[in-house]
């Protein structure tokens, strides 16, 4: 394999009041070096599980890891404590929702951003200090040496987030998880952290695997796209593919209740029901009682991953027989 | 002991007196061989003083400290005789005038003499209301104090007093430094003005809350009976049981007034000293004689007969106490006409436990068939408990006693109040001179019934008042004996008190404290000046 | 800042002209007659008594003795006690030194003790770690100072002779012996509460968002737990150790008389006791305004450590 990132039967669950919770129910993924991968699914689906479960951010005494994350051929499952710390912001990093919440408000926003390049990139002190203001003013911050002493909420949103992705990136990482970086942005600034994010993709030439749930922002930054449901991979594809032909119903319900310009006024479309809970047990394909395709033989069973075109994969039983309308 | 400088250069007879004079004094009474000169005592109190002052000096923790720094014209034996001090000769040469002639080269801690000035200073000072002085009311009958020469005081009377000659040798008594209270009139008594004065220690500080230090006054005109010690350190210890903990572990050497509940731990201590003696005071219980049916002699000697008061002495006074055989005077204060005293002791009525007689004297009275009465007293624990002996006593005679308790300040309020709102009330009182009177005319003169009066009992009758004024006019012990006498055996027939009680003071110092002999009369008096501490 | 400073010290003047008022009504609402007491159980005459009443002027009205007392008090006179002739004013200087040496000491002793403790069960939250800790320090709670305070005095004073049982010493350096004790049994009695709140305030902090960043920066736990979490976990601690001080100015009376301190507790009862008007009433004037500033001083403190409250 010369794939980056490669997760295969990856299964996650947490210890719940009902039981055990399944968030991940066995999830195969490919990532190549470089590559923009978008991870998509409604709330639930089980897809930040899967983004932290990759970085190991679980906490080990209440969830339950298990499978395959491999990383540059190493088993990231298996490393100790020590081992993932050297690994986190070196080799993968994250930047999470909400910029506001991800920042320590007590703490001066220079030295949080200091303090990533002590302790990542090895820096001393006071080179660690030169690459924060050089961080800032490469974001356009003018006046860094006293912003570098102003505290967190003294920031935009979108500068925060900003700032938070390129203090991911201090120690040069070869994968970006960006777990709904925008979500929690102006519709306005949204495009420009995207753009942000982009840029710096490319300069760096690293990967970015971006869980979202709005399609509309992945056409932009990821080439190839993986659909989440119920804690599994039902699609996977090329982007522009997936989006223009899906090959699962999933899919096509997901594209359709995409508000599109010039449908204003017009009912969205929802997709009726609701997933499976995450204490249910597999049986059958679970997203049978929502599909508009489903026939009875759709519950013999779980639907085998199988290939829809070249470099698609769909988990559907009726794959070759379903011809589904996606976005242009 | 310093010797007095016998160089060459002096006269060989000089010398030779001084040799003489050294070896007389150094067999004299002074610390016993095993001692050690110097040193520091830490003695506890149980509070803040009042004041540096003499004028203030009234109470239980003000007392030892001031006594160390001051001292008065006269002092008073352990059995209550009145000594020479700082004058060494007195004569009343009629029953209006007192004159006192003053020992001469006596000098203050600050190397000044002291003289007739300041005596006469020291004495109006407390006469004059702008000092407040409670001890004033012991010049009550004063009407002038003039110095006739440098060392003789006069004082002349307004009526003859038989309690006056023994102001003398209290606080009341005491002489400061007139110049010293001149150039501190701002903070005179106060931390930073303290104590000039002539006694054996000199005051050096005083931090309020914790402790008074004073030490040795090396010019004190006394030398062959002290001071030793280096040092005083008054330790302000409120909690008993904190002041018991000092003495086991060392940092206490020295206390009084211990309760009697914590004797037993100072005995448990190796090695301690515990000394207890017989004081001037009374455990008394008074009956509202104006309140019905209390109002009826019989009554009263009813429930005095019916009090098991042997029961009392063994189950809750045991040691802190003498049985008193409810009388006020008791053998401590026997200090002239021991025979009479004793005497009248012996055979007056006593109206002894007797339930049968008792319950013969009720029903014969105007509280025959029972009646509810409330008895008024604090939370101290021997008078609750003396309250419930009685109590139960009473209960067999059909007599509901209920018990009333109050805080300490509002027992004082109320005892001292001219309403007198209680029916029976129970309180301690001590006397201030070693004179029977002391404990006889507060509690049966009639002109105590007001307020700020110490006639408990509302008691007033006529001829007994007439014998204590007459007693107190009388400068014949003998013939004041007699006269008070009478008034006790008048008194006894009403029965207006019951006495507990003569509670003992206990003295409690560790192994190596020497050099003290505790007496009833110990809080006029200097505690430290003879002490030493032993190797 | 400066406006808002001055804001909140005005804001104590009212506060405190009520609670002296306050004070002052209900020291002679009690049943003591302060003249009798003051003549303290000895015989004196109606003309006496009258004297001392004129001279305290406890024959004004209530209102009249006041105003008094106010205009004195705010001239920084308190009066003079009416049992000991001291200032009332230098009552409190003379014993306000042992006071604060015992109130800092316990704040002290509790807090390190707590902290620590806090952080340890909050890390290892649910395990016996944390069941320990909570026990211990709820054992500490219910303990009252003055048995603490005498098995210590019969360990450490009487048995094996290490620190004084009573007292006080001369200054700030020979007390840190004598009031070891005295700290540590009211320490204990703080730790409990101290402890849970460090405890809590610190699940609630390693639960944040930012906490997840500082691991994914890579940094090492002790940084995350010291650096990040402890300091938005001392806000509440914060707030409580502000009251517990200012429960402290009179409420080390039970220590105060198990060691035989001279303290501001003691002080306070005993004037209580002895209808001492102007101690209590100087005294309560005094404890009042302390808690006043101590709050005032929480809160400034609040805007030190969080920014965002600095600048609303």
């Amino acid at each position: 394999m010369s794939g980056l990132l490669s997760l295969r039967g990856l299964r996650v669950a947490f210890a719940g009041e009902g039981g055990a919770a399944m968030a991940v129910r066995g999830v195969d993924l490919e990532l190549e070096g470089g590559e923009g991968l978008a991870l998509v699914g409604e709330s639930g689906s089980g897809k930040s599980a899967t983004a932290k479960a990759i970085l190991g951010l679980h906490d080990m005494s209440s969830t339950a890891v298990t499978g395959s994350v491999r990383f540059e051929g190493r088993e990231l499952l298996e490393l100790g404590e020590a081992e993932l710390r050297s690994f986190r912001g070196r080799g993968a990093s994250m930047v999470f929702q909400d910029p506001g919440t991800s920042f320590n408000p007590l703490l001066r926003m220079g030295e949080q951003v200091a303090e990533a390049f002590r302790s990542v990139a090895g820096l001393d002190r006071k080179a660690a200090r030169e690459a924060a203001l050089g961080l800032f003013s490469r974001l356009g911050i003018r006046d860094p040496v006293t912003r570098y002493a102003q505290y967190p909420h003294e920031f935009s949103g979108g500068m925060l987030q900003r700032m938070m992705i390129l203090l991911a990136l201090a120690g040069r990482p070869r994968l970006l998880v960006a777990d709904e970086p925008t979500t929690a942005l102006d519709v306005t600034v949204q495009a420009q952290v995207l753009l942000f994010l982009e840029e710096l993709k490319e300069e760096l030439g690293m990967a970015v695997l971006l869980v979202t749930h709005d399609m509309g922002i992945v056409a932009e930054t990821s080439t190839r796209i993986a659909v989440m449901y119920a804690g599994r991979i039902v699609e996977t594809g090329g982007t522009a593919e997936v989006l223009g032909s899906p090959a699962h119903p999933y899919t096509e319900a997901l594209l359709e209740a995409m508000p599109r310009p010039g449908s204003r006024g017009t009912r969205l479309a929802t997709i009726l029901g609701l997933p499976p809970g995450v204490y249910e047990a597999d049986s059958g394909c679970p997203f049978f009682p929502r599909c508009r395709h489903a026939l009875a033989s759709c519950m013999d069973g779980l639907p085998p991953s199988v290939e829809a075109g070249p470099g698609r994969k769909s988990a559907c039983f009726r794959t070759h027989s379903l011809s589904l309308r996606g976005i242009a | 002991m310093r010797k007095s400088g016998s160089g060459r250069a002096l006269p060989a007879a000089f010398a030779l007196a001084c040799i003489v004079l050294v070896a007389t004094l150094s067999s004299c009474a002074r610390a016993a061989p095993g001692a050690s000169k110097g040193g520091s005592l830490s003695f506890a109190i149980t509070g803040d003083i009042v004041a540096l002052d003499p004028a203030q000096a009234y109470d239980f923790t003000t007392n030892p400290v001031v006594n160390e720094i001051t001292e008065g014209l006269l002092r008073f034996s352990p059995t209550g005789e009145l000594l020479p001090n700082l004058a060494e000769k007195w004569e009343s040469p009629d029953p209006k005038t007192y004159v006192y002639h003053l020992r001469k080269g006596v000098k203050f801690q600050d190397g000044s003499a002291m003289g007739a000035d300041d005596v006469v200073f020291s004495l109006d000072r407390i006469r004059d209301p702008k000092t407040a002085s409670s001890l004033a009311w012991m010049y009550g009958s004063v009407d002038r104090i003039e110095r006739t020469d440098d060392s003789t005081v006069r004082i002349s009377l307004k009526t003859p007093d038989a309690m006056f000659r023994y102001a003398l040798a209290t606080t009341a008594g005491h002489v400061i430094s007139k110049a010293y209270y001149e150039a501190h009139a701002s903070n005179f008594g106060k931390p930073e003005g303290g104590l000039l004065g002539t006694g054996p220690f000199k005051f050096a500080s005083w931090k309020p809350g914790s402790e008074i230090v004073v030490e040795r006054f090396d010019g004190y005109w006394d030398r062959d009976k002290g001071p030793f010690l280096d040092r005083v350190v008054f330790k302000i210890i409120g909690e008993d049981a904190t002041r018991v903990t000092g003495l086991k572990t060392g940092e206490i050497d020295a206390t009084i007034k211990l309760p009697v509940d914590l004797l037993p731990v100072v005995r448990s201590i190796k090695g301690a000293q515990l000394v207890g003696v017989e004081g001037l005071s009374d455990d008394w219980i008074a009956f509202n004689t104006r309140r019905k049916p209390l109002d009826d002699p019989q009554v009263r000697k009813a429930i005095i007969t019916a009090f098991n008061v042997g029961a009392v002495m063994d189950g809750i006074v045991k040691e802190a106490g003498v049985a008193a055989g409810n009388q006020s005077v008791g053998p401590a204060l026997w200090t002239y006409e021991k025979a009479a005293w004793e005497t009248f002791q012996n055979t007056v009525e006593k109206y002894a436990y007797d339930p049968a007689r008792a319950r013969e004297l009720l029903a014969k009275s105007r509280g025959a068939g029972g009646f509810k009465a409330k008895i008024l007293t604090d939370g101290d624990a021997f008078r609750v408990n003396v309250a419930q002996a009685l109590q139960a006593d009473l209960a067999k005679l059909g007599i509901q006693l209920e018990i009333e308790k109050v805080g300490e300040a509002e027992l004082t309020t109320r005892q001292f109040s001219g309403k007198r709102d209680y029916d029976i009330v129970m309180g301690g009182w001590g006397a201030d001179f070693p004179d029977p009177a002391a404990n006889i005319q507060p509690f049966l003169h009639s002109s105590g019934m007001g307020e700020g009066g110490s006639d408990f009992a509302v008691y007033s009758n006529p001829k007994v008042d007439a014998l204590i004024d007459q007693q107190s006019r009388s400068s014949d012990d003998k013939e004041r004996a007699k006269l008070l006498i009478s008034a006790l055996q008048l008194a006894a027939a009403d029965a207006p008190y019951i006495f507990v009680d003569h509670p003992k003071i206990f003295y409690a110092a560790s192994e190596k404290v020497g050099g003290y002999t505790m007496s009833p009369i110990w809080y006029w008096d200097s505690i430290a000046r003879g002490m030493y501490l032993k190797k | 800042m400066l406006a808002y400073l001055a804001r909140r010290l005005l804001q104590l003047v009212p506060v405190l002209l009520v609670a002296s008022f306050l004070v002052f009504v209900a020291a002679r609402l009690t049943p003591q007659d302060p003249a009798v007491v003051m003549a303290g159980g000895r015989q004196t005459s109606t003309a006496v008594l009258e004297a001392i009443r004129a001279k305290y002027h406890l024959d004004e009205s209530v209102p009249s003795q006041y105003l008094r007392w106010m205009a004195g008090a705010l001239l920084g006179d308190l009066g003079e006690s009416y049992r000991l002739k001291q200032g009332v004013s230098a009552m409190i200087a003379a014993r306000l030194p042992v006071s604060l040496q015992l109130i800092a000491m316990s704040v002290a002793i509790a807090l390190l003790a707590a902290v620590p403790l806090g952080i340890l069960a909050a890390l290892r939250k649910g395990s016996w770690v944390d069941i320990l800790a909570t026990s211990l320090s709820l054992a500490a709670l219910s303990s009252p100072v003055f048995l603490t305070g005498i098995l210590g005095i019969l360990l450490f004073s009487y048995t094996l002779g290490w620190l004084p049982a009573l007292g006080s010493g001369r200054n700030f350096a020979e007390n840190l012996r004598y009031l070891l004790m005295p700290s540590v049994a009211l320490a204990l009695n703080m730790l409990a509460l101290s402890m849970r709140m460090t405890r809590s305030g610190m699940i609630e902090a390693m639960r944040r968002p930012y906490i997840q960043t500082a691991i994914l920066k890579g940094l090492p736990r002790r940084t995350i737990v010291l650096k990040h979490a402890l300091r938005n976990a001392l806000l509440p601690l914060v707030t409580i150790t502000g009251l517990q001080i200012g429960f402290l100015l009179s409420g080390t009376v039970l220590v105060e008389y198990t060691f035989g301190l001279g303290g501001l507790g003691s002080l306070l009862v005993n004037a209580i006791q002895t209808s001492d008007y102007p101690v209590v009433q100087g005294l309560t004037l005094f404890i009042v305004s302390a808690f006043l500033l101590i709050n005032l001083l929480v809160d400034l403190l609040y805007g030190i450590i969080d920014p965002r409250i600095r600048q609303a």
